[in-house]
């Protein structure tokens, strides 16, 4: 038998398996996870230390905290519009990263994203339809338009996924350049779509279109987050349950096949899933950029490709990406605010070509 | 056994099979040659289900083929395709483990981890298991997916079967390896796998194979023990080359050998009158 691991004169240039650095990985994301929460809940035109979110925090949960005296509008600001807002990042962030992740692996290529491909934009479409078109009645309840929201932005990312999956599938492997083609023709499409939109639209409703367009959690309130959360929870929940499948999905479809998994179940599983997660994403934040595409590829870069890390790994890293991105889309240029896609891109494009650069040949054959 | 009784397969208006039988009984190593184009790959991935013919029947284990449930397959038969390259950066014991998959829950970890490491041994592949896939040659890559094939039906019960289906294996491997990897093909079929094994090199399947299905056009040319097969009239008949079988008595079985100098005469004489 052969002696485990060690190779004399060598340096290991990588662990072997995945799920040894996975662990700590893991555990490390989750704690800059809980440095990003209290950053981005206390810092801002009305600041809230630590201790005091915990007090106000407790109180609404109908604990009294004594000894850590709290202005109202502290409680006002942090209620109203910090927790719905940062829950809302954490729960997009960690979404879009997942869907990242498995979108590559239903393509099999590493440069997948729900923006490249169409997949975020084919939601926007959908989103803007159903801002510009659809006419709510004067006396039906609000949460109407915010559940209509998220299914309606769900079906369009769905439409568009499958769309561009059919183009650019080819006898079980993707080629890139046909994909990214696709992805364009997609986007231009869904693109026109929404400019169409917005040319008969009404000043109120252009505001919100270029708000979708652009990305922000600015317009973060509980009533969206409930609408919203229930389709980012699921996806989150379920993705990383097909990561064994993930994997063997990496080896080829009919390798997959024959390595056990029922691939078209699983392909329309991905694609229903990512739907519902970025589609829930936009509906909620709009269009956000490359942190499907960065955060997958950070993960894999220090655990490996093995998607029982890689899926809870980008989960944790995009939750606290977006929520710092958020914190700096609303406090570098106070009193204004920045989107938040604007600065998704601005870190992630250039993340992007530089993975170009990195990337073996191979990979566009 | 895995067999298939009068395979037809039609892709469009292009038959690419046409009334082709074979059998693979547990024991055995099967070799399918033939010229570009004859169906080799197309038979294979007609035996692995991939591809299902307009007519014809396999049957495996005396079932057929197609009442089987895909993970109860995946438990007793392993195939490797051509093209095995992927991105994603899996070290070469991490893609050994993924044939582990369809024993997922039934085996512990430990125990998947060492047969993993004892299917990479198998392959020569031992020496790579911390290596990332996407960096290795072709050839380290073929030996990986091949511990990856035999992970996956490493220990089924003693007397349960077992198959191999290879497409080209040594496609991509050097002359040492090409052997290497037909002789360990060679030893799991005397533990009693089924091997179905589509070769280029006529005189590797010569030495290895204990029967073998010459393909030409989609229709089967010849089958049987290699000495019947391989004779210079099937060869030359399927291959459009002329061939001499040579005795070497060291070798203890005769060498299949092309008439090289008359073909690459005529072919520079061809290339000169182009020009």
């Amino acid at each position: 038998m052969m002696r485990a691991g060690s190779m004399p004169g060598r340096a290991r240039p990588r662990a072997e398996l995945s799920m040894t650095r996975g662990a700590p990985l893991l555990a490390a994301l989750a704690g800059l996870l809980a440095l990003a929460l209290p950053a981005a809940l206390g810092i801002g035109a009305v600041a809230i230390s630590p201790l005091e979110i915990v007090a106000i925090l407790a109180h609404q949960l109908g604990i009294p905290v004594d000894g850590v005296p709290v202005e109202t509008r502290q409680q006002a600001v942090l209620i109203a519009i910090r927790v719905p807002r940062v829950l809302l990042g954490m729960l997009v962030g960690g979404a879009l990263g997942a869907c990242g992740a498995a979108v590559q692996a239903l393509f099999r290529n590493p440069l997948a994203d729900p923006a490249l491909i169409g997949t975020a934009s084919g939601a926007a479409l959908a989103a803007a339809l159903v801002i510009v078109l659809v006419r709510v009645p004067p006396g039906a309840p609000s949460w109407l338009l915010a559940g209509l929201l998220p299914l309606a932005a769900f079906g369009g990312s769905a439409l568009a996924t499958t769309a561009v999956y059919r183009l650019a599938g080819r006898a079980g492997s993707t080629m890139v350049g046909t994909l990214l083609l696709a992805g364009i023709a997609v986007n231009a499409l869904a693109g026109a779509g929404t400019g169409l939109l917005s040319f008969v639209a009404t000043d109120a409703q252009l505001r919100a279109l270029v708000f979708w367009t652009l990305g922000s959690l600015g317009g973060a309130t509980w009533q969206g987050l409930a609408g919203a959360a229930p389709c980012l929870l699921i996806a989150l929940v379920a993705l990383p349950a097909l990561a064994p499948s993930l994997n063997l999905l990496l080896l080829g479809e009919p390798e997959a096949r024959h390595l056990g998994v029922d691939v078209e179940r699983l392909k329309r599983r991905i694609v229903l899933l990512v739907a519902l997660g970025v589609g829930a994403s936009v509906a909620v934040s709009g269009v956000i950029g490359f942190v499907g595409l960065a955060v997958p590829h950070l993960i894999r870069l220090a655990a490996g490709a093995d998607h029982r890390i890689v899926l809870p790994g980008s989960i944790l890293l995009g939750a606290s990406l977006l929520v710092s991105a958020d914190l700096l889309a609303r406090t570098v240029v106070v009193p204004a605010e920045l989107p938040i896609g604007i600065v998704t891109a601005f870190a992630g494009a250039p993340f992007f070509l530089w993975l170009l650069r990195r990337t073996p040949s191979v990979a566009w054959s | 056994m895995l067999a298939a009784y009068q395979l037809t397969v039609r892709s469009g208006s292009a038959t690419l099979l046409s009334e082709v039988s074979v059998a693979v009984p547990a024991g055995q190593v099967v070799a399918i040659v033939g010229p570009n184009g004859a169906g080799k790959s197309t038979l294979l991935r007609a035996l692995a289900g991939d591809i299902t013919p307009i007519a014809g029947d396999i049957v495996l284990e005396d079932r057929p083929l197609t009442i089987w449930r895909g993970l109860d397959l995946a438990r007793i038969r392993a195939v490797v395709l051509q093209h095995g390259r992927f991105d994603f950066g899996f070290s070469a014991l991490e893609v050994a483990l993924l044939g582990r998959a369809p024993h997922a829950g039934r085996v512990s970890r430990t125990r998947d981890i060492a047969i993993a490491a004892a299917a990479l041994l198998a392959s020569d592949a031992a020496h790579l298991r911390s290596r990332s896939y996407p960096t290795l040659s072709a050839g380290e890559q073929q030996r990986v997916q091949l511990a990856r094939a035999l992970a996956q039906v490493w220990d089924v019960a003693a007397d349960a079967p077992r198959y191999l289906l290879l497409d080209e294996p040594t496609s991509a491997l050097d002359l040492a390896h090409q052997h290497r990897t037909l002789q360990c093909l060679r030893e799991w079929a005397l533990r009693g796998a089924g091997v179905l094994v589509v070769l280029h090199d006529l005189n590797l399947a010569a030495i290895y194979a204990d029967r073998i299905l010459v393909l030409r056009g989609g229709r089967p040319a010849a089958c049987g023990p290699p000495a019947q097969v391989l004779t210079p009239g099937v060869v030359e008949a399927a291959f459009d080359v002329r061939v001499a079988l040579v005795d070497v008595p060291e070798l203890g079985h005769p060498l299949l050998v092309p008439h090289a100098p008359h073909a690459r005469r005529s072919a520079s004489r061809r290339a000169l009158r182009g020009q």
